[in-house]
């Protein structure tokens, strides 16, 4: 089969994968009120329910081909200016009960996902084949019963997700570049290396 | 002696008054037509192309036609018009040249031009044009030709100042002239290639974001850094320190290109490998340097087209290159930014470079 990108509101998706053998770290930008003077007591007042990701990662450019594709791309973004789909290289969600082709109900490993959840979030599924699937999470939901997470997606799955048949379930952030600059550091003529931050645009969600 | 003639409405017009050389317009609504219509004015009465709007201009046997909203017959007539007047080579990497034309649109008066100075730099050009003084007959053209040179000031600012008929008509010249160095960098200690963007960001603590983009596309730099000795490295050195104010043809190392053939006198560059994914070739270069390392000659050429495994040159390659010791690059425009010289011992030295590229205008 091939790639199933929905639910994306004609924003691009940045296809290179990172490269791991380089720094890999994700951390979440903190905005709050803390109100205090010297010698009293404080007080913390909420500003947002939002903690946008933020992530560096390193690309490998092992080919040309690769070379063009990130440069094409770092341009057509203009840098910081305009927003594209990352896909976060770890594990967001572990699969616990298969899904069949046409649900739209993903099961699983109780991770706490559901208190962060806000409503846009999009996840992707890395399915074995190499193919991406993309969704947005319509619901996030404690299932305390059974003790897991229950993710309802907006648009149901065109093939059957086993926990087998799959490499990995991450998180779909809507991002910008964090860096105007794109630095090349080239090895050869057709090797090259570029780190890349990217930071999450929680409030651009409601627009796709 | 022309006549001139008014219409102010749509229909069939018999200028039977005119006479070869005489000039016709059409109401003042005209709109460009083109060129090459042979009307004989003379035998045939002349139909109105369109509705009420439209306009001729007639000269014997051909016609003109303008948009006399802006440019009308009482904005182009009866005066000089000189075009253009500023020319600019914009980066000099090879022997151009450009016309201006002195158009004398007085109806019934020739005009003398009785003197041409110059003022600003007096070389690095070559004028070719009539001797002064010299007469312009009514509605005659006078043609000048200037060619930039290759060798001259590096930032070349030139004005022709022309009296004409007591008046002063000026022409202005300007260029940037580039620089060139052969040596390859260092391959074993990398090298750096950035793009930059400037994007003005504003931002709130509840993340919400404004952008907007100050840059049309994205600035490069390179970070080179050349291992060189002996002479090699006096020149290269030298060539920096000259070139501290000027402007340099910088290579893309990374999107090198080995050619197969390329001869002096053609312009055509046969490549041994695809340059589809050469995205600096592809998306941003306007000039190509071709490189004999052997020979430590260099030659840069504007772009044409290019071809998967071909690059065309807009002129021909001057100098001979063996193509075995050849390599071509894409380059991009740019000023240096820093130089370091750092000794390695008493001859051979460890040179620095930072260049960033330098938008002309």
């Amino acid at each position: 089969m091939a790639d199933s990108l929905l639910n994306l509101g004609a924003q691009p998706l940045f296809t290179l994968a990172p490269n791991w053998a380089t720094s890999l770290n994700t951390s979440f930008a903190i905005s709050r009120l803390l109100t205090e003077y010297p010698g009293t007591a404080q007080a913390l007042d909420s500003l947002t329910d939002d903690a946008p990701y933020m992530f560096d990662a390193g690309f490998l450019l092992a080919t040309k081909a690769e070379e063009y594709t990130l440069l094409a791309f770092f341009n057509a973004r203009r840098g910081m200016n305009q927003r594209f789909w990352m896909r976060h290289p770890q594990a967001a969600f572990t699969l616990k009960t298969a899904a069949l082709a046409g649900s739209s109900s993903l099961t699983c490993e109780s991770n706490a996902s559901w208190q962060p959840f806000r409503g846009w979030e999009r996840l992707y599924i890395r399915m074995s084949t190499g193919d991406t699937l993309t969704r947005q999470i319509a619901t996030l939901t404690h299932d305390t019963v059974a003790d897991t997470a229950v993710l309802t997606l907006s648009s149901p799955l065109d093939r059957g997700v086993t926990l087998t048949n799959h490499d990995l379930i991450g998180r779909l952030p809507l991002v910008r570049l964090a860096d105007d600059t794109l630095s090349h550091k080239i090895a050869s003529d057709k090797v090259s290396e570029v780190d890349l931050s990217f930071i999450e645009l929680v409030k651009e969600y409601a627009e796709l | 002696m022309a006549a001139f003639y008014g219409f102010p409405e749509e229909g069939t017009v018999t200028p039977e008054a005119a006479r070869a050389g005489d000039v016709i317009i059409v109401n003042s609504h005209a709109t460009l037509l083109g060129d090459g219509l042979d009307v004989d004015y003379r035998d045939e009465s002349m139909t109105l192309l369109t509705p009420q709007g439209k306009g001729y201009v007639l000269s014997p046997r051909q016609w003109w036609a303008f948009d006399a909203h802006d440019f009308g017959e009482e904005n182009l007539f009866n005066r000089i018009w000189i075009t253009p007047t500023a020319i600019d080579f914009g980066f000099v990497t090879e022997v151009d040249s450009a016309t201006f034309e002195i158009w004398n649109a007085w109806l019934r008066r020739a005009v003398t031009v009785t003197s041409r100075t110059t003022t600003g730099n007096a070389t690095g050009f070559t004028l070719t044009a009539a001797a002064t003084p010299f007469d312009i007959a009514p509605m005659g053209l006078n043609t000048s030709t200037v060619q930039i040179e290759l060798d001259g000031p590096s930032q070349q600012d030139t004005t022709f100042v022309m009296i004409i008929d007591g008046a002063q008509y000026t022409v202005d010249i300007t260029a940037t002239r580039t620089l060139t160095f052969t040596s390859e960098p260092d391959w074993g200690r990398g090298l750096e290639f950035g793009y930059t963007f400037q994007t003005i960001v504003f931002t709130n603590p509840y993340f919400v974001e404004q952008r907007r983009p100050a840059a049309p596309c994205s600035w490069r730099r390179s970070r080179l850094l050349f291992l060189v000795n002996g002479a090699i490295a006096q020149d290269l050195f030298n060539t920096f320190i000259y070139g501290h104010d000027k402007v340099f043809c910088v290579p893309i190392y990374q999107e090198r290109m080995d050619p197969v053939t390329l001869t002096a006198g053609t312009k055509t560059i046969t490549l041994a490998a695809s340059t589809v994914s050469l995205w600096n070739l592809n998306n941003r270069a306007t000039h190509v340097m071709l490189v004999d390392h052997a020979l430590g000659v260099a030659e840069v050429k504007a772009i044409d087209t290019i071809a998967a495994m071909t690059i065309t040159t807009d002129e021909a390659i001057v100098a001979t290159f063996d193509p075995d010791a050849t390599t071509v690059y894409p380059i991009y425009f740019g000023i240096l930014h820093a130089v370091k010289l750092d000794p390695a011992t008493d001859t051979t030295s460890l040179l620095s470079a930072e260049f960033r590229e330098y938008i002309d205008g």
